[in-house]
């Protein structure tokens, strides 16, 4: 019986985007696509994008930032890159799914993707090689590589997407008119996520030199296409890399850092274990290959390679990529394991890539699959989620909430749910009052902002900044500095403060008892009352602030 | 044509609603119809141009990141002056849809120069 390689090859490819999906997201969501409350979410920067998506459906538009995560000024334009918002406000628009959901599927649904993508990059190679690489991809959802999911780098993956789709375009440089399509891709990339988008311009440098090199002429032809889709790359993404110019580029810009800033969340060569070691020799066998001059290699090669410029002071910006090195040199693995296979008669060989290629997807699928029950619902309950969903209704839009010790609490992005104005207690402060055996009134408390510059417009034609933070009654927009100064002292009186919010328990006991005796000294204080509870989050609003608002309680009474 | 979209939304179907079984089968249906009108359709008519250079598999799968690059610049340039979701839903689609069509239409003996 003879099968249809095509039909085969695309039955493989379905059954990956199954398991791939499940994996990454069936099973950590129960197998559900709505949820009470953001589920899955691991760290603020995840909160952020969330709350960013749903402003931006409420606006109906990806232009300014809530004016909840900047102070409370309005029309501050979002300094990040837009395209996640773009596709996930819309995708939750159409659905009627909450933005909460949308966004993380968005980035789960980019991922796979970017899988399938190198899939196509490497398929120009070989579709042997491709189809025993494409299983390698699904490591993506375990181990470190993770974290780019659960901790919110979903811009970063936005970036990574389109660059890959970008290489393959590269790839095909030589079909007519390709300057639109590369122009469309690199212009897409610039907006997901700059860097991805200057790598790639290196990237074509290199091409451009190496090409130079190999056949001793400028190669006219590849340098006008580069120059065309450059132009229209810039073209196309130029309101969002004019919004990043005055804001990301002036406040961050070349950060200097040669460590990776992700501590031991940082992978390095010993987290890719056997499978390392079979890339490696897929390296070598493809280096003494007669077949060397191969686009797909060279973009692995240069990828793996910018991983590690942190070396060179990109911090983070470089050493992200490492959790893609899955993707990256999954090639390498696909050529080793095709190498192996070369052995077997040539008529059965064809079969034995389908069934390799299954075998590994069943064993890979099998290294990163968590049932459901095992799963890690995240930073989110939803206790705290009803109760931010009660303040966005109930408290007025100008109050500011000051935010007690509690787990989720301390992810400063997981408070603009709220979306108020919101400032987190520092538990050093508690500590020291704990310290004291006494219940103090000055605490600080850090403003819960994401943004380093507050780009606004100071005239129709330029743009300006926005430098106190929170909002005061004469800030205006003014060009020239972009730094912000805070507009309020850092430690405060709580007794100056109109709401305080609370949480009943968390993982460090002493903590959030300690914030609840501080709560139960309000309410004894006689100048407070109790106007929001569940089991476990308590709102209490001043009567009258400015005045001595604690009861006589000390820690031995409490 | 008709069959190779009509073959992918089925697909788009069939594995949201594998890797999401407790869902209802109306949600899955709506996520995939948005996922393919924003992200497949549009990548699927501006690759057109290109078909006879790539594979199906190819074509298909490169479909994904065009049509989401066309509708994550295009978009958000139209929000940037003002034209709101609910209108860049409808219009950006289309435009692409038309774009396809008028390749067809070149590419087709009869009307081709």
């Amino acid at each position: 019986m003879k099968v249809s390689f095509a039909y085969t090859e695309a039955a493989i490819v379905v059954v990956f985007c199954c398991v791939f999906l499940i994996s990454g997201l069936g099973s950590p969501w129960a197998h559900t696509l709505r949820h009470d409350f953001p589920y899955g979410y691991g760290a603020s920067d995840a909160f952020f994008h969330q709350s960013v998506t749903e402003y931006m459906k409420e606006q109906g538009r990806v232009k300014y930032t809530p004016p909840y995560e900047v102070g409370g000024y309005d029309n501050v334009y979002d300094a990040h890159p837009p395209i996640l918002f773009q596709i996930a406000a819309p995708l939750s628009i159409m659905t009627g799914i909450e933005t909460y959901d949308t966004v993380l599927f968005t980035a789960v649904f980019l991922l796979l993707l970017s899988g399938l993508v190198m899939y196509c990059i490497i398929r120009a190679h070989s579709t042997s090689i491709a189809l025993l690489a494409l299983p390698v991809t699904l490591l993506m959802l375990g181990g470190k590589s993770l974290i780019a999911l659960k901790w919110g780098y979903w811009l970063f993956i936005a970036g990574v997407f389109f660059m890959l789709a970008a290489f393959w375009m590269l790839s095909k440089r030589d079909v007519k008119h390709s300057w639109v399509l590369l122009g469309l891709l690199l212009g897409a990339t610039a907006v997901a996520h700059i860097p991805e988008f200057v790598f790639l311009g290196i990237f074509m440098a290199l091409m451009l030199l190496w090409e130079v090199y190999k056949h001793k002429k400028l190669p006219i032809a590849t340098l006008k296409t580069f120059i065309i889709a450059g132009v229209l790359a810039v073209i196309l993404a130029a309101f969002s890399i004019n919004i990043f110019i005055a804001t990301f580029a002036k406040t961050e810009g070349y950060r200097g850092v040669t460590d990776t800033q992700l501590g031991t969340t940082a992978m390095t060569l010993v987290d890719l274990g056997w499978i390392g070691l079979i890339c490696l020799a897929g390296l070598v066998l493809f280096l003494i290959s007669k077949k060397k001059n191969s686009m797909v290699a060279e973009i692995a090669v240069f990828l793996f390679i910018i991983s590690f410029l942190n070396l060179l002071g990109l911090g983070k910006r470089a050493a992200t990529h490492r959790w893609f090195w899955y993707i990256y040199l999954c090639f390498f693995f696909g050529y080793a394991v095709y190498f192996a296979l070369s052995f077997i008669k040539k008529e059965w060989r064809t079969y034995a890539v389908y069934a390799a290629s299954l075998f590994l997807l069943a064993g890979f699928a099998y290294a990163v699959y968590v049932p459901s029950e095992k799963q890690w619902p995240g930073v989110m309950d939803k206790y705290n989620w009803e109760s931010f969903t009660w303040i966005q209704k109930n408290i007025p839009e100008d109050a500011q909430i000051f935010y007690w010790y509690g787990d989720a609490l301390q992810q400063g992005a997981v408070l603009y749910n709220a979306q108020h104005i919101g400032y987190k207690i520092n538990p050093e402060y508690i500590g020291k009052a704990i310290q004291e055996r006494r219940v103090a009134r000055v605490y600080a408390f850090g403003l819960a902002d994401s943004y380093a510059a507050y780009l606004c417009d100071a005239t129709p034609f330029s743009y300006g900044y926005y430098i106190v933070n929170p909002k005061t009654r004469n800030a205006t927009c003014m060009k020239g500095s972009s730094v912000i100064t805070p507009s309020v002292p850092y430690e405060r009186d709580i007794c100056e403060n109109e709401y305080h919010y609370f949480n009943a328990q968390s993982s460090n006991e002493p903590l959030s008892q300690y914030s609840l005796i501080v709560r139960q000294a309000l309410l004894e204080g006689n100048m407070s009352e109790e106007i929001y509870r569940n089991d476990l989050v308590s709102i209490i609003k001043l009567k009258q602030t400015g005045v001595d608002c604690i009861g006589n309680i000390t820690l031995s009474t409490a | 044509m008709g069959m190779e979209l009509g073959i992918m939304f089925i697909l788009l179907v069939l594995i949201i609603k594998i890797a999401f079984f407790k869902e209802s089968i109306v949600t899955a249906l709506r996520l995939a119809l948005a996922l393919f009108w924003l992200g497949f359709i549009p990548g699927y008519a501006l690759l057109l141009y290109w078909k006879h250079h790539l594979g199906n598999i190819e074509y298909m799968i490169m479909s994904w990141p065009v049509g989401l690059a066309y509708w994550g610049i295009f978009g958000y340039m139209l929000g940037y002056v003002g034209v709101v979701f609910a209108v860049q839903i409808i219009l950006l689609p289309i435009i692409a849809l038309a774009i396809g069509l008028y390749v067809i239409y070149r590419e087709n003996p009869k009307h081709s120069s």
